[in-house]
């Protein structure tokens, strides 16, 4: 077994922090390159999780809309979200990240569209609908969150 | 090397050419700094022969790259540094603007050098910086009431007016729009606050005012002893409402740490009340969490396009992709937060 990829640029990382950095002593490149420290380590903690936390959001968003369907009044929203909670056939390069990015980002439109519906209507179903998204969004930001992220 | 050469000797033959009352003129010690990405920053010195008299100019030179993370003006820049020379809010002194690419590749402008200082927030947190917290964020939100009391008339014209009633609307409709323009995916929480934002709109300014735009720890100029030596990067100084630069030095993502601390250095409500001492304003409480959650759209804007920019190949500079890496999901973070939504 070759070293793993994380295991790769951790190496790469610190032999910048400990080697180049320092011996380019403050100037512009030295910044540069202290700058893509953090982008390294964020790339370790990526890698892994990549595809499965993109494949965790299409399955999430997937289950919200097809509980979403039957409630929404709007009747060309309720197509759209009842066509996308059906997954379609899985494909060889299906776990792509590029493939499930092309898959998650109608789907996030889609959500944007529930949101607004939610926000335009007082019955029951629109509140707990409305919980339900706000409930995704912070779990998309817990998804995607890095060690490096600010807040 | 080469590229340094070339830019050392076209700079000193503008001097000269701006210069003609001097002689001699040479540019020596030319540095590429970080300064963010919005503009190349060089440090130099400038030597040059006055009235028989040998004379070291220590300066920066601001020019134009190709590709920046906010699209800015720079005349509109090296008016608000004009604006607040000799005045108590401290700014580098400022010698020209050339806005004609020819002469160095790009339009630029140069200025004094403030040297020993620190801008890097995460220098600022650290010690000899760290004892002098308090003082400093006295200064940095008393310096920024001060700003609110300038006459917008300094500007020269060079920004465009805006009424009390109407100013949250145009920055709204800004930043939503690059939000839309740049986004390379939709973006849901982001969407969410901007329909918050319009259905909710904040109270008339209760003055229109000088708005830096960009007023955060990390463009403060400090020195060891704490004290506040420069207010720096003007780049998106316009009219508006004073609140908004309030709203902007809140933003969580400038907490730096754990401590949740406005800016990384002091508590949300002392920060609050220097502003509103210095300034003579209140910060009502929903027109300022209006103005917070703005500031939220306009840092995810400036985020996105920054994204958008390294991603299409169109600027190279890291710091493109690491204000996308560092700080997207946490303005989102920091939406959730300030509608209620993130615990």
């Amino acid at each position: 077994m070759k070293p793993g990829v994380e295991r790769v640029l951790a190496g790469i990382a610190a032999r910048l922090r400990d080697d180049a950095v320092p011996a380019l002593a403050g100037g512009f490149a030295g910044q540069q390159l202290d700058r893509a420290l953090p982008l390294l380590q964020g790339a370790i903690e990526e890698f892994d999780r990549a595809a499965a936390r993109r494949a965790d959001e299409i399955r999430a968003l997937r289950t919200l809309f097809a509980d979403a369907a039957p409630a929404v009044d709007d009747a060309r929203l309720a197509r759209a979200l009842a066509e996308a909670a059906q997954a379609p056939p899985s494909r060889a390069d299906a776990l792509r990240v590029s493939a499930l990015e092309r898959t998650l980002a109608p789907l996030r439109a889609l959500l944007i569209e529930l949101h607004e519906w939610t926000e335009t209507s007082a019955s029951p179903h629109a509140v707990r609908l409305s919980r339900a998204v706000w409930a995704e969004l912070r779990e998309s930001t817990a998804r995607r969150r890095l060690s490096i992220d600010r807040f | 090397m080469a590229e340094n050469e070339d830019l050392a000797r076209d700079l000193a033959a503008a001097w000269r050419r701006r210069r003609p009352e001097a002689s001699d003129a040479r540019v020596e010690s030319l540095a590429r700094i970080f300064g963010g990405a919005s503009r190349e920053t060089w440090r130099f010195a400038l030597r040059e022969t006055l009235g028989g008299h040998e004379q070291v100019h220590r300066l920066i030179l601001r020019r134009d790259p190709h590709a920046s993370l906010i699209d800015t003006e720079r005349r509109r820049e090296f008016a608000a540094y004009r604006a607040f020379e000799d005045s108590d809010v401290p700014v580098p002194r400022t010698w020209w603007l050339e806005e004609d690419p020819a002469v160095l590749g790009g339009p630029f402008f140069v200025m004094d050098a403030i040297e020993g200082c620190e801008a890097a927030p995460m220098k600022l947190m650290q010690p000899p910086y760290l004892e002098h917290h308090e003082e400093i964020a006295r200064q940095k939100w008393t310096i920024l009431g001060r700003i609110t009391r300038a006459d917008a008339a300094r500007l020269g014209g060079t920004v465009d007016e805006v009424d009390a009633g109407h100013a949250w609307r145009r920055e709204l409709d800004h930043w939503s729009a690059l939000v839309e323009r740049d986004a390379l995916e939709p973006q849901p929480v982001a969407q969410a606050a901007i329909r918050w934002l319009r259905r909710h709109p904040p109270p008339p300014a209760q003055r229109v005012s000088i708005v830096h735009g960009d007023y955060r720890t990390g463009n403060l100029l400090v020195a060891p002893d704490g004290t506040l030596r420069a207010v720096l990067d003007w780049e998106m100084v316009h009219l508006g409402d004073p609140l908004e630069d309030l709203g902007w030095s809140l933003n969580r993502c400038w907490s730096f740490g754990d401590r949740g601390l406005a800016g990384g250095i002091a508590p949300r409500a002392r920060a609050i009340a220097w502003w509103e001492q210095a300034s003579g304003l209140r910060a009502d409480a929903r027109a300022l969490h209006w103005w917070e959650l703005l500031a939220c759209v306009k840092g995810q804007a400036i985020w996105l396009s920054a994204a958008r920019t390294y991603q299409e190949g169109d600027g190279t500079d890291l710091m493109l992709a690491f204000a996308a890496w560092l700080l997207m999901n946490s303005q989102d973070r920091a939406i959730l937060e300030l509608m209620g939504h993130l615990e």
